[in-house]
């Protein structure tokens, strides 16, 4: 398979997207406690911002500002910026309401490690069906 | 009154919004009324909308005057306009549910914050429903998940369980979201447009497969871990049977099908069923997992103890269908699942709302609890058996009219393992059905508790969704000629 080296520096934004995507995705999964479970989410999303703003950028662009002089520079598109400050804004939100969750989750089970949890689940599971 | 009609579409979003924002700051009582009344008024707004309507449709209604494909549309047609009255009605029940026997389920300071959520709720999954705008659905998937979360974590305050719940469904819930945005993004990167109409009109002109191919494939697997596709349900049952009543009345009976509805939306309306990732992915992801859906959530049911746990398995295992009839991709076939959605939405809140009505005369949420409810509380058992009935698919109800058409379409698209699939999915509930019925209504239960008696705001609306469910599954000729015709016409959106 050819790799042509030039089209893949062109796309280095993209594949750190994916790079960032895949640990964050690994992190949410993997990690024994319910923060860092958060915060793998929260690399997840960050990167998808990283994929909408250089996904805007144009090469050479500056802000989308008219000048006084009525000139009309070279510009990067400012949507998916625009769209990323509620994306940012969502993303906040969830985490906001995750990290609530886990701070009742350690005032009722004692414990914000996954196994803990998941092992005081397994044993109301079993009271719960007797 | 015609100004009123006119902004309706903005009207029932806007409303249940601000009615959350004053609910959360008013006692108890008081937000549980403002979301009852909310809800209500919503509700006459959408059926409202619906009859000054007819004929016009569709209609697009542009924010702030800014005209599409720049500004931020809503876009009501004969396809979304049934979901839209099917939500509002549901969170009209769910909303009158938290003043009559929900009313216990969140109490203290929690207590004007659950009215609040479920408005909150009930304005956002009209928003999936009703928006043009592809970015504007990732915003209103998420205010309707946000809210969710909180919901379903208020079933914490009783059993500890929910709040665990809860944070695995906001774990999903954020990743599908997330998949659903970045799918977004590609098709902005191919179109250069977020309007679903100009992205369908831009593809046609300048097709670009690969970012296609990408794109869906994001936006499938979002939009399918928000409605609780097998295998990505694992969210799901945990959620709804641990969350408040009032909650799951509304989460199951309405937040899946949004998800659904959107996802057809995309994939017919703006892909197109020709087009071949939409082909390869509904009948190489789509089928079998909806197969195995319908298989496993109907087996997980018959095994659970608990009742809520053993409705929100076959909620599972209705969500199969669902996407095993999406895969059909032909019309018959969607339009049975507009129909199939809609028998499980009044269903599910039926037997949600009557299950939590009759765990407060026992206090108890298994299946042996519902013994002797038929003698004890005839209205709400009424209720009950009529939803199982339907979850069943016996005939005279909606259920059976959605699993007949179903499986109808399968055949005439030639998928008889699909059909033989569907007609196992429909024997399965035989068994915790009819272990279900047997026990409200034949078997001896103990006598309710002196002084404990059912709420009227739980069991008229109820009651009125079983007679809907009764009432359209004998005359079901109008609900299925408006199902077709709507399918007909998202098919005719996406169509090359």
């Amino acid at each position: 398979m050819n790799v042509d080296l030039a089209d893949l520096a062109a796309r280095i934004n993209n594949i750190a997207v994916v790079g960032l995507m895949m640990a964050g995705l690994f992190i949410t999964f993997a990690s024994g406690h319910l923060v860092k479970r958060l915060i793998g989410l929260s690399i997840f999303q960050t990167a998808i911002f990283v994929f909408f703003i250089t996904m805007g950028k144009v090469t050479g662009g500056t802000a989308p500002i008219l000048l006084p002089d009525e000139r009309t520079p070279i510009y990067s598109n400012p949507l998916p910026s625009v769209l990323i400050l509620t994306a940012i804004v969502v993303s906040v939100a969830t985490l906001a309401v995750g990290l609530a969750i886990v701070v009742r989750i350690k005032e009722a089970y004692g414990s914000a490690e996954t196994d803990d949890v998941a092992a005081a689940d397994i044993a109301l599971d079993a009271d719960a069906q007797t | 009154m015609n100004a009123i009609l006119t902004h309706a579409p903005a009207l029932f979003v806007v409303l249940p919004f601000v009615a959350a924002a004053i609910a959360a700051l008013c006692p108890r009582h008081v937000a549980a009324w403002i979301a009852a009344i909310t809800a209500c008024l919503v509700l006459a707004l959408t059926v409202g909308y619906e009859i000054s309507t007819e004929g016009a449709r569709p209609l697009i209604y542009a924010f702030g005057g800014f005209a599409p494909p720049a500004g931020i549309t809503f876009r009501i047609d004969d396809f979304n306009i049934i979901p839209i009255i099917l939500i509002s009605a549901i969170g009209a029940v769910a909303a009158l549910h938290t003043l009559g026997d929900g009313a216990h389920e969140a109490s203290g300071s929690r207590g004007s914050l659950a009215p609040a959520l479920l408005l909150l709720e009930i304005g956002a999954l009209l928003g999936v429903a009703s928006t043009g705008d592809a970015f504007n659905l990732f915003v209103f998937l998420e205010v309707a998940s946000v809210s969710a979360y909180g919901l379903v974590a208020l079933g914490g305050d009783r059993d500890k369980r929910g709040f665990k719940a809860a944070f695995d469904y906001l774990i999903f819930g954020a990743l599908g979201a997330s998949f659903y945005v970045v799918g977004v993004g590609f098709l902005y990167m191919s179109t250069g447009s977020l309007n679903f109409a100009d992205i369908a009109a831009r593809l046609r002109v300048a097709p670009a497969p690969q970012l296609e191919a990408a794109a869906y494939g994001f936006l499938f697997t979002g939009l399918a871990l928000k409605a609780a596709m097998f295998p990505l349900h694992g969210w799901l049952p945990r959620a709804y049977a641990l969350a408040p009543s009032f909650a799951t009345a509304l989460l199951a009976g309405a937040s899946g099908a949004a998800a659904l509805l959107a996802l057809a939306r995309v994939t017919f309306g703006v892909f197109g069923d020709a087009h071949p990732m939409i082909v390869m992915v509904l009948q190489t992801l789509a089928a079998p997992l909806g197969a195995a859906a319908i298989l496993w959530g109907g087996l997980r049911a018959i095994y659970a103890k608990d009742a809520r746990l053993m409705l929100s398995f076959s909620a599972v295992a209705e969500a199969g269908f669902l996407f095993l009839g999406l895969s059909l991709g032909t019309q018959a076939a969607l339009a049975a699942v507009l129909v199939k959605i809609i028998a499980d939405g009044l269903g599910k809140t039926t037997l949600f709302v009557a299950a939590a009505s009759a765990r407060r005369l026992t206090s108890s949420t298994s299946v042996e609890s519902w013994r002797g409810a038929f003698a004890r509380q005839p209205a709400a058992a009424a209720a009950l058996s009529i939803g199982l009935a339907s979850t069943l698919g016996a005939p005279l109800t909606l259920g059976f009219v959605g699993k007949w058409l179903l499986v109808d379409a399968a055949i005439a698209r030639g998928w008889i393992w699909a059909a033989v699939i569907m007609v196992i999915g429909s024997i399965l509930p035989v068994i915790y059905v009819g272990r279900s019925l047997e026990r409200v209504l034949f078997q001896p239960g103990p006598p309710a508790p002196e002084g404990v008696k059912a709420s009227p705001f739980s069991i008229a609306p109820i009651l009125l969704c079983a007679a809907a469910l009764v009432i359209t599954g004998v005359a079901s000729a109008p609900l299925v000629d408006a199902a077709g015709s709507a399918a007909a016409e998202l098919m005719a959106e996406g169509a090359r």
